[in-house]
């Protein structure tokens, strides 16, 4: 099993990515944009967070025409191999059309009438539908998973319903679109989508920094402890790598 | 009333658009050149001669040492094709209106609206819609990068028109 990491000219989460793989004994490579060679030899890709080419025009959309983004969708078509992107990554894959052919974009976090610009805390999600995607497969419909959200356009604007993915939740698993725990104003509460056929998964806030309870903050333990809360964390995310293999 | 800024240095999402045109893209309507400004849309009840005098002297819009502040057509010419990219819900900036309204002395500014001028040289002549279609409105199979669907409005302008909707285009065209 080998995961190409996408590094674009402005990635800066692809050490976190990486250790993320590595802590579940998932090889990698990291393969610059600009790369001739055939991507063939690998089986998933992951597009990490950052800030590609510098967010210039709208975030994600330079990388998304580049033709890298022409391979990475024809291994996911032609493959279905699996497919992640966090953060500028996932604008990266939404702005290349792989989930709905320009239905939906990733735009600045937004609120009642009001940027709130940049976000960096600490929220929960939930999936939905999680049987029909390949990183959600080992979760349930129920489950809370803490997570660190950095962002500043990070807010789902869709016109269709996803087939499965993510909603932001409360650490009490109440999910809403509403302001705090929808921290952005993404329409529905979104955090993550799928594509159709469930192969690629496209989520703002950040999976591999959230990786293990140690790194949670005191507050959301300590609440967790108080009211016996089961939390789960986002290691099985990178284990659909090891399964899909 | 609208003004527009522009940097003096290269704008580099300009530039990242130009080289994603001059690397990938296959077809007649290729940009010779690709120009960026950021334009300003002044809604109120100002005197628009006092208004502009003040805003040429302070750096609400433009840092003198970075931008040109645009308010005459010195900066276009006929042979440019120019796109208007609105968001389709109006970013107001509200701090702008604020210094504005510090800086007038009679009347009110109630809102500033910006979007992007996108300036292109374009050697063959071809229909607006096609355009829009190949190079400005992003789909999953053009390189069009500079407006999206679904947040997005896009309009051309003609150059008569940008020049009349400039505020100095009376004193600087005749």
């Amino acid at each position: 099993m080998s995961v190409a990491v996408i590094q674009f000219p402005g990635s800066n989460c692809e050490n976190e990515t990486c250790d993320a793989l590595e802590s579940n004994q998932i090889q990698y490579t990291l393969v610059p944009w600009n790369t001739d060679e055939s991507l063939d030899r690998f089986d998933g890709f992951i597009l990490p967070g950052g800030f590609s080419f510098q967010d210039r025009i709208r975030a994600g959309v330079i990388a998304a025409k580049l033709p890298i983004l022409d391979k990475i969708k024809q291994q996911s078509e032609v493959y279905q191999k699996p497919i992640l992107g966090i953060c500028n990554g996932a604008q990266i894959l939404v702005e290349s059309g792989l989930f709905s052919d320009q239905n939906d974009i990733i735009d600045f976090n937004y609120i009642d009438h009001q940027m709130v610009g940049f976000i960096c805390d600490w929220g929960f999600l939930t999936p939905f539908n999680s049987k029909d995607n390949l990183f959600l497969k080992s979760l349930s419909d129920n489950d809370v998973l803490p997570i660190q959200i950095c962002h500043g356009e990070g807010r789902f604007i869709l016109n269709y319903s996803p087939k499965s993915g993510m909603k932001y939740t409360s650490i009490d698993g109440k999910s809403t679109s509403d302001f705090p725990i929808t921290p952005n104003g993404a329409e529905q509460g979104i955090a993550a989508i799928s594509n159709t056929n469930g192969n690629a998964l496209a989520i703002m806030p950040h999976p591999e920094r959230s990786l293990d309870s140690k790194c949670y903050p005191l507050s959301i333990r300590a609440y967790a402890k108080k009211h016996n809360l089961n939390l789960i964390d986002f290691k099985s995310l990178f284990r659909a790598f090891e399964v899909q293999k | 009333m609208i003004i527009l800024t522009t940097l003096k240095q290269k704008d580099l999402a300009a530039v990242s658009a130009q080289q994603l045109f001059d690397n990938y893209y296959v077809g007649e309507t290729k940009p010779k050149k690709i120009n960026r400004y950021e334009q300003f849309e002044i809604i109120g009840h100002f005197d628009q001669n006092e208004l502009l005098e003040k805003i040429e002297n302070s750096y609400v819009f433009a840092n003198p040492n970075k931008h040109h502040l645009i308010t005459s057509p010195d900066h276009f010419n006929a042979n440019e094709t120019y796109f208007n990219v609105c968001r389709k819900s109006p970013l107001n900036l509200n701090s702008k209106v604020k210094s504005l309204n510090q800086l007038i002395g009679h009347g009110e500014v109630t809102a500033v609206h910006s979007s992007e001028l996108w300036a292109f040289q374009i050697d063959t002549p071809t229909q607006v819609d096609e355009l829009k279609l190949s190079l400005i409105e992003s789909s999953s199979n053009n390189l069009a990068p500079f407006a999206h669907p679904l947040i997005h409005d896009v309009a051309m302008i003609t150059f008569e028109d940008l020049v009349n909707a400039l505020p100095k285009s009376q004193t600087t065209t005749n």
